[in-house]
């Protein structure tokens, strides 16, 4: 089969029917289906069709990418999910260097922050003094939008990279306020702790992994320098992203296949039996394989029929493991409403806002590379943005801006929304990660890796050690290896 | 002050109408009552109105724009489809008493599901040929039951229930398993269950909630039978002296509201001596030794001695509780299951059944699930109605959470085109005028709770209780009773507990 061009795949896409039902075809057979175009899927879709196997890759959406989403439509362009790419992302440094994509210095330095809680606004240097401070001891310094992750950092017991997994570290699979708790957390940071996440339904053994391994980033970054990604002879500066946006990525990916995935194409059913699987879409239509990789999110795999039932294990990690929302609202600043009222260019707050951050657009420094307006946006995260999730899009931009200028009258007209986007309403992700509940990573998170029959499972939620695009890509390239020891 | 229904009707659409949906930015002072309740769904205001009968000061915050919950009259639709609860059946007694006491007539319901054809592996066929059809691989007596039937007679042939509330009986958690786990522990064929998995959770659903469900309806019906022999329309005479039902000597059931029932919501909201606020939407809960504080996401707050959440824990887990709840209810509030329907309502041009001669519903293993199509009584001689025949595609469980992937009218074509492809004599007969998910209703978020397998002995007897100031009322904290009923049952106990206590 000739290499399609990326340009011939975007075509065929945009001319395909949004539905294609009515016209149910003949089963499809291919060697491996892969069910989602996320990194995850493209890399173990690449793997394979590399290795000569013959793959077909259904993405229940109109676009590649899954939480890669560089919006093109909306002004400045803004990334909705990853784009980060850290000095140790090992294969996606490799993936990027192959496709032949560039990668510039990431560009968006949050301004410092002020607060506004208890109905004050109080700026961020008189916090660890200020009367409404309760917090005991240490805890006093520390910023309050990051209590939580600062209490993880201090008492993370993770050694090794691969340690959450291991039956030692079993005791620290509690709930964040339990672990908060046994270190001595004041009630007061304990409340404050819980504005920006949900205290009770996350593993705190969930957050170690993910703050050991970004501590590891830190330093693993100062050994590279690989002269392919100096930037005009200047030291290195990570994370890096991708020049024309992070989707430039899945679509590369996807241009390599050969076959090309298949848009509005929703898996309803996975049937497998002795000589192989089929997969059933909602359209009538079906593939039959060999082999599937589900690389969806398991809050989407649960709503997928799968027989034979997979094991009470695999049962659990699909239908009850944690996910998290992120909602952003992008938005533009037309005047520094900060210098109007003295405080600190970003904030957070105790109330539905949660967090504001202000980009530096440089214009205070000598040779700024930019001065264009400055960028900000609406960081909700936890039940407040669940929350949100009440309003349509419109009515929550509005809200946020409204609740802004009443927490800081300065700003009041100087805010315009570009994009709002909620990862738990968008409705072929259902989250913006996987958030571990208490006693889950005990309970399945070795296990629920594994094959179930000829069904493998990859995607960020089956990681091991990775972070980011980065476990993407880990997973995508396990589940393909599982494949490959198979039908060899 | 009293308020007639035509004034407070008129000041909810002035309201609705001139009111921004939002009203940031105007931080008002606290407002102050007796009780907040949270939610102007059946159960909040049955527990509003018996509080404002005591004669206590109280204030019902909505999210919504509309006040009812799940009960819903979608009067912006051309044939005005109840998309939530609309049956009231004879054992409603708070429910019956209600409508009397506000002046609401009942309709005998006019909604008769017609015969179903079968289209299952692939292969249509009538409900007469299932039973000895070669794909039929269930066993025994199974073969008999038609499949859209099978998972609840099942349930019902296996349920232990004698009283209304065994279920709730500490000896009764044995049959708290999944209902893949009760029937395969009572010989259920593979084949019977894979039918019964396309009208049942099978993993995740508490088998002795269905039980509970089902008993009910059993209970209901014996109701029903000795009712309509010995008194008829008499006995739904209530205490008021209003007659209610004005039909001949035997009552049928179930009953609907004229005019929709919507009414009902509606009428007891204007019995209410402050309006129900609407677009309220509640961020947190606040108690302490003196009261308790509701603030909402507009920055506004109430202050008031109690509060109940009367909204159904799909919803209550997005609202922040301090001081924060105890095990047993985080358990219910956080992880109680939720199930999900997704209906699409249709008039049908020319009855294809008469091209392809199968029966007029269906019911089938692709997502489309099911068709109902309802009887206009077109064929019967004095017939009521003879318009358009009306459809309603009803799709439950995983099949609804697949297809409310996609947008509302990709959906509503993708049901309209799955028809089509599985009989091609409705090319082109069928018009779909509303789709509604309860899934993706931001505050309902499901269309009923649904009891996870262990959850009914884990938490059913003590997720009801007050949590310090806050009471929980909604169907999900039911005891005896099911349909309206319950909200109405929920929200008088909620009441009582508070007027005990003040």
């Amino acid at each position: 089969m000739p290499a399609l061009s990326r340009r011939h795949l975007i075509a065929s896409a945009a001319a395909a029917p949004l539905i294609r039902t009515g016209r149910a075809k003949a089963a499809d057979t291919v060697d491996v289906v892969v069910v989602g175009a996320g990194l995850s899927g493209l890399n173990a879709a690449w793997i394979l069709s590399d290795a000569g196997y013959d793959v077909a890759v259904l993405e229940g959406s109109q676009r590649v990418g899954g939480r890669a989403w560089t919006t093109r439509e909306a002004e400045d362009q803004p990334e909705l999910g990853a784009s980060q790419v850290g000095p140790s992302y090992a294969r996606g440094l490799d993936i990027i260097q192959r496709l032949g994509l560039k990668l510039i210095a990431e560009d968006r330095p949050i301004m410092p922050f002020a607060y506004h809680l208890g109905g004050q606004l109080i700026a961020g240097k008189d916090w660890p003094d200020h009367p409404l401070n309760k917090t005991v001891g240490a805890e006093r310094k520390m910023p309050p939008q990051g209590l939580g992750n600062a209490f993880i950092r201090r008492h993370n017991a993770m050694k090794e990279l691969d340690d959450w997994l291991s039956p030692k570290l079993a005791a620290e699979d509690v709930s964040v306020a339990d672990f908060m708790r046994r270190h001595g957390a004041s009630p007061a940071a304990l409340k404050l702790a819980a504005i920006g996440m949900d205290l009770h339904e996350s593993s705190a053994l969930g957050l170690m992994q993910e703050d050991f391994r970004s501590t590891f980033e830190q330093q693993f970054g100062t050994l590279r320098l690989d002269p392919a990604f100096e930037i005009g002879g200047r030291p290195e500066v990570w994370p890096k992203n991708i020049v024309g946006g992070t989707s430039m990525l899945p679509e590369a990916m996807a241009a390599q296949l050969g076959r090309p995935v298949m848009f509005d194409k929703l898996a309803a059913a996975i049937d497998m039996d002795e000589a192989g699987v089929e997969v059933r879409c909602l359209d009538g239509t079906s593939v039959r394989a060999k082999f599937v990789v589900a690389a969806i999110p398991f809050a989407l795999l649960r709503q997928i029929d799968i027989t034979p039932r997979p094991d009470g294990l695999h049962t659990a990690a699909i239908e009850t493991i944690g996910y998290r929302d992120t909602t952003w609202c992008f938005v533009k600043i037309r005047e520094p409403f900060w210098q109007a009222d003295g405080t600190e260019p970003s904030f957070f707050t105790d109330t539905a806002l949660r967090t504001m951050w202000v980009l530096d657009n440089h214009s205070g420094e000598p040779n700024a590379p930019t001065k264009g307006p400055f960028k900000a946006m609406f960081l909700v995260t936890g039940r407040s943005g669940e929350r949100l999730m009440h309003l349509p899009p419109d009515q929550a931009s509005a809200f946020l801006i409204a609740e802004l200028e009443r927490l800081r009258p300065a700003a009041k007209g100087q805010v315009a929304g570009v994009k709002f986007h909620s990862w738990g309403r968008t409705p072929l992700q259902k989250g913006c990660r996987h958030n571990f509940k208490p006693g889950q990573i005990t309970a399945f998170a070795e296990k629920m890796i594994e094959p179930w029959q000829r069904l493998h499972f990859c995607g960020e939620h089956t990681r091991r050690l990775e972070q980011g695009m980065e476990s993407a890509f880990e997973s995508g390239e396990r589940a393909a290896g599982e494949i490959l020891a198979r039908l060899s | 002050m009293p308020v007639s229904r035509r004034s407070f009707v008129a000041a909810a659409s002035f309201l609705g109408a001139a009111t921004p949906l939002i009203r940031t930015g105007r931080a008002k002072a606290t407002d102050s009552a007796d009780v907040v309740v949270i939610g102007s769904g059946l159960s909040g205001l049955n527990a509003a109105w018996t509080l404002t009968e005591a004669g206590l000061d109280v204030v019902v915050l909505e999210g919504a724009s509309r006040i009812g919950g799940r009960v819903w009259t979608a009067r912006d639709s051309e044939t005005t489809p109840e998309l939530g609860a609309s049956q009231v059946g004879p054992s409603y007694a708070r429910v019956i008493d209600a409508l009397g006491r506000l002046g609401i007539p009942m309709v005998e319901e006019d909604r008769a599901i017609m015969p179903f054809a079968y289209h299952l592996g692939g292969q249509t066929m009538a409900a007469k040929d299932w039973p000895d059809h070669p794909l039929n691989l269930t066993v025994g007596p199974e073969r008999k039951i038609a499949p859209l039937q099978l998972g609840g007679a099942l349930i019902a042939k296996f349920n232990p229930m004698k009283e209304l509330d065994d279920w709730l009986r500490p000896d009764f958690a044995k049959h708290d398993t999944s209902v893949e786990q009760l029937f395969k522990a009572n010989g259920v064929s593979p084949g019977a269950m894979k039918i019964a998995a396309l009208t049942h959770e099978m993993r995740n659903t508490s088998a002795l909630g269905l039980m509970q469900e089902g008993f009910r309806g059993a209970f209901e019906a014996q109701f029903a039978g000795a009712r309509s022999e010995n008194i008829g329309g008499a006995l739904v005479t209530r205490s008021t002296g209003e007659k209610v039902e004005t039909a001949a000597a035997v009552e049928k059931w179930p009953k609907n509201m004229k005019g929709g029932a919507s009414v009902l919501p509606e009428a007891m909201a204007q019995q209410l001596k402050r309006p129900v606020v609407t677009n309220k939407l509640v961020a947190a809960v606040h108690m302490d030794e003196t009261g308790a504080d509701v603030r909402c996401l507009d920055g506004s707050s109430v202050r008031a001695k109690f509060v109940i959440a009367a909204v159904p824990f799909s919803v209550l887990r997005f609202i922040e509780i301090t001081p924060g709840l105890d095990a047993a209810h985080h358990e219910a509030v956080h992880n109680m299951g939720y199930a999900e329907t997704t209906r699409a309502f249709c008039t049908i041009k020319e009855p294809f059944w008469q091209q392809d001669g199968l029966p007029p519903s269906l019911f089938t293993d692709s997502a489309l699930r099911m068709l109902w199509v309802l009887d206009n009584h077109s064929g019967k001689p004095n017939a009521p109605t003879k318009g358009p025949f009306k459809a309603t595609f009803v799709i439950g469980w995983s099949a609804a959470d697949r297809v409310s992937q996609m947008a509302p009218d990709q959906a509503s074509k993708f049901l309209v085109a799955e028809l089509e492809r599985i009989r091609p004599a409705a090319k082109g007969q069928m018009t779909i005028h509303r789709f509604h998910s309860w899934g993706q209703q931001p505050l309902q978020r499901g269309c009923r709770h649904s009891f996870k397998p262990g959850q009914i002995a884990g938490v059913a007897v003590d997720m009801i209780k007050p949590q310090g100031r806050l009471h929980f009322a909604g169907e999900h904290t039911r005891r005896l009773d099911y349909g309206m009923e319950s909200a109405f049952e929920s929200g008088e106990r909620a009441a009582v507990e508070i007027l005990e206590r003040i």
